[in-house]
């Protein structure tokens, strides 16, 4: 793995592709080294390093299209691979086809967010994790799960068209929940794309004072509140935000945002911009999976929807230019950014009247994409909050809602941003707590 | 085939209109080679085919979305053999119905029917999940959540003596299928609840160590480099020996609910939602009209405690279940019969 070339890969495939014929092909080969370590009642459970590589292959002839990934890099299997990913081309039906750039890019190798500390950082991983459970026990959680995730990664592209580049960056996640007793559970987490951003101590902090706080916690009656939702939740739902801004979805019928372009749909104060490669930023290249520069989008700007994420297909369809945003088959995001505000958290919750704020959630789902119905389900720290007071810690409930009426009932966001990526959020996203009026919350009926 | 299901379903051409359509199948064949000090060897060569789809109809202001998901062990033959072309078409022409005329649904205390495909979520969330053992001690904490059951649960009553349910890795063609799991054990089916008493755990070799109780084959991993984990298999109620006829007779004043769109539950697995597409009012034993997005939001012990009566015609449903860090999808069924639950509250969209 170590000697792995990911230029000759690429060389070897494109020019397996060219030989054949291949009116256009890209190469994009990747590899990564990943170290994770897991902990569950105070104690490791799991040790694991994985290095892996992979090359994916696109393929165009006659307006007909494939692509394929491998992960036997041998170069005769390559060779292969290339042939028989030709061969199936014949099988297709003619497609959107839209030709690579005329104009060859030369990328220089960028290194945006890399940090040597955390190229192999596998005999540090246990010191971390201690670190991050001794800050929940000494905070108020008597018993922490948790996982840290320390790797780096590397991507080149080769197009038939002569573009050229190659990625490399490095990220380090901490994902630690702490447990107080029966249900009670606060949530912590760290992100960053260098060591001397990371700090297992705060997150271990968060968790442990979370799980104390939710001692003797209540289920709240029904009906709409305030809700603030902290970086954590937000992310989860602004995610689903940039989904619904792929042209993809639009195409496909499972995006709220079909038909908004240049309305309003979000309050004045929410912006939305994702960022090819943003500083700290622990996700996304400076060139899409088409080998076009990745820029920054607005996607929403003072509440309005200023565009769709593209890629050349899509872009072609909508008369429009790729945004840097490929994915062959569907444009998606790479770092979202949040706009700030100019409020704190505690200047959040004195506005609230009767309000609840929640921590962290999951299971998203929706009702139907189109409109953008959905419910999610809250866990860890929430609290109800009546006239500007935190009153009591609250469990068993569930938000509903449509993510236009949600986003459109924005009224504050806080001034302190955080990077969030975890299980229940891909995309890193960079955002603040965001208070929102009027969200409908429901419980069991029994 | 897709094409084929596109041509039917098109421009109209399934009396609705589907501004929406995604389509996907896909065909994979997965080797297996394991071997382990214990005497162990698999050999394994298990091709498997699955569909996932989603219709968004659009009616007069009104709007529906739909997600199919079809999956076996088998190859291409599987697509016919389930009709997913016809099949497709009629949830379409569905759909057509249920933007046209679906009324307000009741929201009182009734009784609820939950079809196969309901029946199939509800034993998956609610049952094999919060029965994994790894979950129970706690190894899952940080990501998928732990179980509101604990060690001593086995044995536990949580629901009536008609709740039944069982996860059965050995179905031949199943999306489920794992005859020897990963860690070398040769699978069996798993009672989970048997007449409403908490009866089994999905262990692997380590939990069941714990447990003072052997493996019962639950431990998969979706490829060589990741760590095998307890997982379930084939998720279900078990049929009971009323007729769909018989059991709809049962009920004076209820909802049938057929499909489902949004669906969540807690990380202990206490406090789920499910919310239906294609839903039914019953008066008299008889179905009435369609109603709109009724919602199932209720406890575990509730839900299995309501089971009054279960019919003997099973369906199962395709479904990826996702677990672990790195997550790890791994195919399944979810299924049962027709479950009758009596006396329930429900909510409304």
């Amino acid at each position: 793995m170590r000697g792995l070339d990911l230029d000759d890969l690429n060389d070897g495939a494109v020019a397996a592709a060219s030989k054949l014929g291949a009116d256009d092909a890209v190469a994009l080969s990747a590899r990564g080294a990943d170290s994770m370590i897991r902990f569950a009642n105070n104690s490791v459970s799991v040790v694991n390093r994985v290095e892996e590589a992979e090359l994916t292959v696109y393929l165009a002839k006659d307006k007909r299209r494939a692509i394929a990934s491998t992960s036997n890099l041998d170069r005769a299997a390559v060779k292969k691979f290339v042939g028989d990913l030709y061969a199936s081309l014949k099988g297709l039906p003619e497609s959107e086809y839209v030709p690579l750039p005329d104009r060859a890019v030369k990328y220089a190798p960028s290194r945006l967010s890399y940090d040597r500390k955390l190229e192999d950082l596998d005999d540090e991983l246990p010191g971390l994790a201690k670190l991050a459970i001794e800050s929940a026990l000494s905070s108020g959680g008597k018993r922490s799960a948790g996982v840290i995730n320390a790797g780096k990664g590397t991507i080149s592209i080769l197009t038939s068209n002569g573009t050229v580049g190659t990625d490399s960056r490095t990220a380090i996640t901490l994902n630690i929940r702490s447990f107080a007793e029966k249900e009670a559970s606060g949530h912590g987490l760290s992100c960053a794309s260098s060591l001397a951003g990371f700090d297992p101590e705060e997150a271990g902090r968060r968790a442990g004072e979370g799980a104390k706080k939710m001692k003797d916690a209540s289920e709240p009656e029904a009906g709409k509140y305030q809700v603030l939702l902290s970086p954590t939740v937000a992310s989860n739902l602004v995610e689903t935000v940039a989904g619904a801004a792929s042209a993809f979805s639009v195409d496909a019928g499972t995006s709220y945002l079909a038909e908004k372009v240049g309305k309003k749909v979000a309050a004045p104060g929410f912006s939305l911009t994702d960022h090819g490669v943003a500083e700290g930023g622990l996700g996304g290249r400076v060139f899409d999976d088409e080998g076009v520069r990745t820029r920054s989008n607005k996607v929403i700007d003072g509440g309005v929807l200023r565009g769709y994420l593209h890629n050349l297909t899509t872009a072609k369809k909508w008369k429009t230019q790729s945004t840097g945003n490929a994915g062959f088959v569907q444009p998606h995001a790479w770092n979202l950014e949040v706009g700030k505000g100019d409020s704190t958290y505690e200047e959040m919750v004195k506005e609230m009247k009767r309000g609840i704020i929640l921590t962290s959630n999951w299971y998203t789902r929706f009702n139907n994409y189109r409109t953008g119905e959905f419910s999610t389900v809250p866990r860890d720290g929430a609290y109800l909050v009546e006239g500007g007071k935190v009153v009591k810690s609250l469990k068993g409930m569930r938000a509903g809602d449509d993510l236009q009426r949600l986003f459109s009932s924005v009224t504050l966001l806080s001034k302190q941003r955080e990077w969030i990526q975890w299980w229940e959020v891909d995309t890193p996203t960079f955002c603040p707590w965001i208070l929102v009026d009027g969200v409908n919350i429901t419980r069991a009926y029994g | 085939m897709l094409l084929d299901i596109e041509g039917r379903i098109a421009d109209g051409r399934a009396g609705v209109n589907l501004p929406g359509r995604l389509l996907f199948l896909g065909a994979e064949l997965e080797l297996r080679h394991y071997v382990n000090s214990d005497g162990a060897r698999v050999d394994g060569r298990l091709p498997r085919v699955g569909f996932f789809g989603s219709l968004t109809g659009a009616e007069g202001g009104a709007m529906a979305q739909r997600f199919i998901q079809q999956g076996e062990t088998g190859g291409l033959e599987v697509v016919r053999r389930v009709k997913l072309v016809e099949k497709v078409e009629e949830e379409a022409k569905v759909m057509g119905k249920i933007l046209r005329t679906a009324s307000k649904s009741p929201t009182d205390t009734l009784d609820v029917v939950l079809s196969p495909e309901l029946s199939g979520i509800a034993a998956h969330e609610s049952v094999g999940h919060p029965q994994e053992a790894d979950r129970v001690l706690g190894r899952e904490g940080a990501q998928a959540g732990e179980s509101y059951l604990k060690a001593e649960s086995l044995g536990r009553k949580i629901g009536s003596l008609e709740a039944n349910v069982s996860d059965d890795p050995t179905l031949v063609n199943s999306n489920g299928f794992v005859p020897v799991d990963d860690e070398g054990v040769e699978a069996k089916k798993r009672y989970l609840i048997k007449d409403g008493v908490i009866n089994e755990f999905l262990q692997n070799r380590t939990t069941a160590k714990e447990f003072g109780l052997s493996s019962n084959g639950a431990a998969r991993s979706v490829a060589f480099d990741r760590e095998p984990i307890i997982r379930m298999s084939n998720t279900f109620v078990e049929p009971g020996d009323y007729s769909t006829e018989e059991l709809l007779k049962e009920v004076r004043h209820g909802v049938f609910f057929k499909t489902f769109t949004e669906w969540n539950i807690d990380d202990k697995r206490l406090n789920q939602r499910y919310v239906a597409l294609e839903a039914y009012l019953i008066e008299q034993g008889e179905l009435k009209g369609l109603v709109k997005s009724p919602v199932l939001e209720i406890t575990t012990p509730k839900l299995w405690g309501s089971v009054k009566a279960r019919s003997k015609h099973m369906e199962f449903e395709a479904a990826v279940c996702g677990k672990g860090d790195p997550q790890q999808g791994a195919p399944v069924w979810t299924g049962g019969p027709e479950t009758l639950l009596a006396g329930i509250k429900l909510g409304a969209r």
